[in-house]
């Protein structure tokens, strides 16, 4: 947990989570006190379990510990740019805030982060201070840290409280100010039923804080409750109005006029390589203009505070077959491309290859308790899936591997009927011999015609990972691999791994209630397969460095995704695969444009570094492995676990007297000295040589003197 | 007695010769200094432009270029030395500390010897114009808007570091001549 108490020195935070449990457990009891005696509703623990839960947009906080009605800063403009390229968007946000108090305070700029975005630049300018988030290796960032530390700058904190929330503290904000925060991050575009989506996180909920009392008291049993002050400042939802009048004044602070009129702009360029149906904004209104292939949305005035997310949500023209796209950004010298195939809206029912499925359930000892409990609900409604055109069997494993049909049989009902009495009757016990059960039900099938999908359900409770790695890589055929990981902790390595091996997907269910959900989202999704045995043929010598190295097959509803770093990207690509039963299906492809698409090799790295980390599992050199990542992460300024974000004031702030506005900084004893004594030199010159002169004519003159004697 | 005198004379004499010689080639040797390091420091600054490095001038300097200030109408050209200590002084004028870094927004601060880089100051005028160019060859223009002149026994330079100015500070009065008074002479422009 961050200390506040030494909130003004640099803090440097590496790691992700640093909630601590005992505390949030006693802030809860706090709240479920109050709440009872404000007659409220259980809502509220929530929101003190997690102070930014509130948190639905860009948000500049006031940690001051004052007494008195709390502080907050003006938000007064906010510019966001948002790029879409396929299914990747770069958001460029930018948040102009001003202290408008009179005295300097201390801030938290908070951002809650769409769920896959990565943060990968940050700035923030205070006058003429600047704080820079910048990626380091780990031990440089720790040094830079000390460095300031030991000058006295302020380094400033960077961290994501939840995987999902950006958060740094903004130390010394005079009156006055303003402060301009820059932000930019990647973000993955959302695809559900041939719509995707985007969302920006902009609402503005309505804040007040109704507990000045209640902060007062916990203000002097705890210094650490500055962080539960910053929650009452973030106000709660409008449900919890407040009646007494102590709370309305407070309520008139917050809603300041300035707060009221936030300038907000958005633009959306968006290319998705393909024509578009239909663009539609869920909440707000939009201008659009099309140019090029590019549609550019705008909302179509400053509005007013919002009290929704931005969603924009478009649908490409799919015909009957899939439809491909290609980006390209160029780095320095290389060039990242991807590729993105959409599959067709409704194909036929008739496109959908048919399948022969194996499902695969552990029961070994480890396997006891819930675990068998949620594998067999899971296994149960998988066989509810099944269509007559369908081929199935069932294998379950512990010391031995056991099978329900010799051979897989046609799914009709009396083959189902049989195979869940069989579910029914399987108990856990015994060791977890993994090895002949996927060899088993990997064997190559006579099915030629058909795709043979291989559900595992297992808690992955393995030792010999690699060589099963091995044996996936060499048994498996035309078959897919995709497992589902049971129980609270499974070994997601060996799982993910093993589905990506086998060219299938992860599922984890790690609760029984979500059993039924997340096997029916795998479900809808194995029981459309449209294209299978992809392949790219790269133009030649653009040595293509591709990921995922295996590629998936294409289903119905789901996109896919591959990128490539490739030499000079010219020329043309060929797809290849297989569909609507056997037949082979081919597309070639060329760069529509020069564009450069921004965050498209920042996908890639990620991917990269994905890979390479991988690599130390299956045995390289760490030393080896971390050099490669760091090459990756520090390129493409991502955070991995050898590098951090980390953010230093790059000046100390001159104003530590913010009352006067201007102060004295240079007096008598600090101004330099501005004169030469060249002057005071010729003239001691002169002065001697004048009297050298005198001294030899007088010489001169005795000399004659001399003489004439 | 005509003879003693004869005798101390003559070491008087070359003793005198000596050191007058000393102080003028002193005195000569510092305004030399001034005006022969600017055509190092010029050869510097273009390096350094080119390389965005820091590039000293000779081997053993302790400070490098960090702009160029130019006067139009006083006819100058200058290159600005990082620090304004003695050191640097001897060379150019001495970027200040105190200020905003030459490529930063706020009070750029610049000192320079009174007899010699910064003599120019007693011909700015109000309203000339002063040019800064740093090291990412960005030029921008300043206006002066106000001369001053301070007793810094009695009074402080007020600089509010928000403000988007140029200050060039040096000795007064310019003709002085022993050093180490009091009084500065204040030159400030706004940007334009």
């Amino acid at each position: 947990m961050v200390k506040w108490k030494d909130r003004t020195a640099p803090i440097f935070i590496e790691n992700d989570d640093f909630i601590s449990q005992p505390r949030k457990r006693l802030r809860l009891r706090f709240a479920l006190v109050f709440v009872v005696t404000l007659g409220g509703t259980w809502a509220w623990h929530d929101v003190q379990a997690d102070p930014y839960k509130e948190i639905r947009s860009g948000q500049l906080l006031a940690t001051s510990t004052e007494t008195g009605s709390p502080r907050v800063f003006a938000n007064i403009d906010n510019k966001t740019t948002i790029e879409v390229s396929g299914m990747v968007a770069h958001v460029s946000v930018e948040q102009h805030f001003r202290n408008d108090h009179d005295s300097v305070l201390e801030g938290i700029y908070v951002f809650p982060l769409p769920d896959k975005a990565a943060v990968h630049r940050m700035r923030i300018r205070i006058g003429e201070r600047i704080i820079r988030g910048i990626v380091k290796e780990k031990a440089q960032a720790k040094a830079l840290y000390q460095q300031a530390k030991s000058k006295g700058n302020k380094a400033a904190l960077v961290s994501q409280h939840r995987p999902n929330l950006f958060k740094t503290n903004v130390a010394n904000i005079p009156p006055g100010e303003t402060i301009v925060v820059e932000l930019d991050y990647i973000d993955l575009v959302q695809y559900q039923q041939g719509q995707f989506e985007l969302r920006f996180p902009m609402a503005i909920t309505p804040r007040y804080s109704p507990r000045v009392q209640q902060r007062d008291d916990r203000q002097a049993d705890d210094p650490q409750t500055v962080e539960a002050l910053v929650a009452d400042q973030l106000g709660w939802s409008q449900v919890y109005a407040p009646t007494t009048s102590v709370t309305q004044a407070n309520l008139a602070v917050n809603r300041s006029p300035a707060a009221l009129e936030v300038s907000t702009e958005l633009t959306v360029s968006l290319d998705t390589g393909l024509p578009l149906k239909n663009i539609e904004s869920a909440y707000h209104n939009i201008n659009i203009n099309n140019q090029n292939d590019v549609y550019w949305v705008n909302l179509d005035h400053k509005i007013k505070p919002l009290q929704k997310d931005f969603v924009l949500r478009w649908q490409a023209q799919t015909g009957k077959s899939p439809k491909a796209a290609l980006f390209k950004q160029s780095v320095k010298d290389e060039d990242y491309v991807q590729m993105m195939l959409l599959p067709p809206q409704e194909a036929m029912t008739e496109h959908y290859l048919p399948r022969e499925m194996i499902y695969v359930i552990d029961t070994s000892g480890s396997m006891q308790g819930q675990s068998i409990i949620q594998a067999k609900k899971s296994l149960a409604l998988a066989l509810d899936q099944l269509t007559e055109q369908d081929h199935f069997n069932v294998l379950n494993f512990n010391t031995s591997t056991q099978q329900l049909f010799d051979s897989s049989l046609p799914a009709t009902s009396e083959n189902i009927i049989n195979a869940k009495n069989y579910i029914n009757r399987l108990q856990a016990g015994g060791g977890t011999e993994m090895m002949t059960a996927l060899k088993k039900s990997l064997r190559h099938s006579s099915h030629e015609e058909r795709v043979r999908q291989v559900i595992f359900i297992t808690d992955g409770a393995v030792s010999n990972e690699e060589e099963l790695f091995k044996a996936i890589y060499q048994h498996l055929g035309n078959s897919r691999l995709f497992t589902v990981g049971i129980g609270s902790a499974p070994n997601t390595y060996f799982m993910r791994k093993a589905a990506e091996f086998g060219r299938g997907s992860f599922t984890h269910i790690g609760d029984v209630n979500v059993v039924h959900e997340r096997m029916a989202r795998l479900f809808s999704k194995l029981n459309k397969p449209l294209i299978r045995d992809i392949t790219i043929e790269w133009p030649a010598g653009s040595d293509a460095e591709q990921y995922p190295k295996k590629i998936p097959d294409l289903y119905e509803g789901e996109p896919l995704l591959v990128n490539a770093s490739v030499k000079e990207f010219s020329g043309l690509i060929k797809l290849r695969g297989k569909w609507q039963g056997n037949k082979s299906w081919e597309k070639t492809l060329s760069m529509g444009s020069d564009v450069n698409h921004l965050g498209i090799g920042t996908l890639w790295a990620r991917q990269k570094i994905q890979h390479l980390l991988d690599q130390k599992v299956k045995g390289r050199p760490e030393q080896e492995v971390r050099q490669s990542v760091l090459d990756v992460a520090l390129t493409h300024q991502l955070m991995s676990p050898y590098t951090s974000f980390i953010a230093i004031d790059q000046k100390p702030n001159p104003k530590e007297n913010p009352a006067l506005g201007a102060k004295p900084l240079l007096n008598a004893v600090a101004m330099p000295k501005t004169a030469t004594r060249a002057t005071l030199s010729l003239l001691w010159g002169g002065g001697l040589m004048l009297f050298f002169i005198i001294l030899k004519i007088s010489m001169n003159k005795e000399e004659d003197y001399d003489l004439d004697k | 007695m005509i003879s003693t005198n004869k005798r101390w004379k003559p070491y008087l004499a070359t003793i005198l010769f000596i050191a007058g010689m000393a102080a003028t080639a002193d005195g000569i040797a510092i305004y030399l200094k001034a005006h022969a390091a600017q055509i190092l420091i010029e050869q510097a600054w273009k390096e350094s432009i080119n390389s965005g490095q820091i590039v000293k001038p000779w081997p053993w300097a302790d400070t490098w270029p960090v702009a160029r200030l130019r006067a139009k109408e006083a006819g100058t050209d200058l290159y600005v030395l990082q620090g304004a200590q003695g050191s640097a002084l001897a060379f150019g004028p001495g970027w200040m500390a105190d200020g905003v870094e030459p490529e930063q927004r706020g009070t750029k601060l610049i000192a320079g010897h009174r007899d010699t880089h910064f003599k120019f100051l007693q011909k700015i005028k109000k309203n000339d114009v002063l040019s800064l160019i740093n090291k990412h060859g960005t030029e921008q223009q300043y206006r002066v808007h106000s001369i001053q002149i301070i007793d810094t026994s009695k009074e402080n330079i007020m600089i509010d570091s928000r403000e988007e100015k140029l200050v060039l500070i040096t000795c007064y009065p310019f003709d002085a001549i022993e050093t180490g008074g009091p009084q500065r002479y204040i030159v400030s422009a706004v940007r334009d």
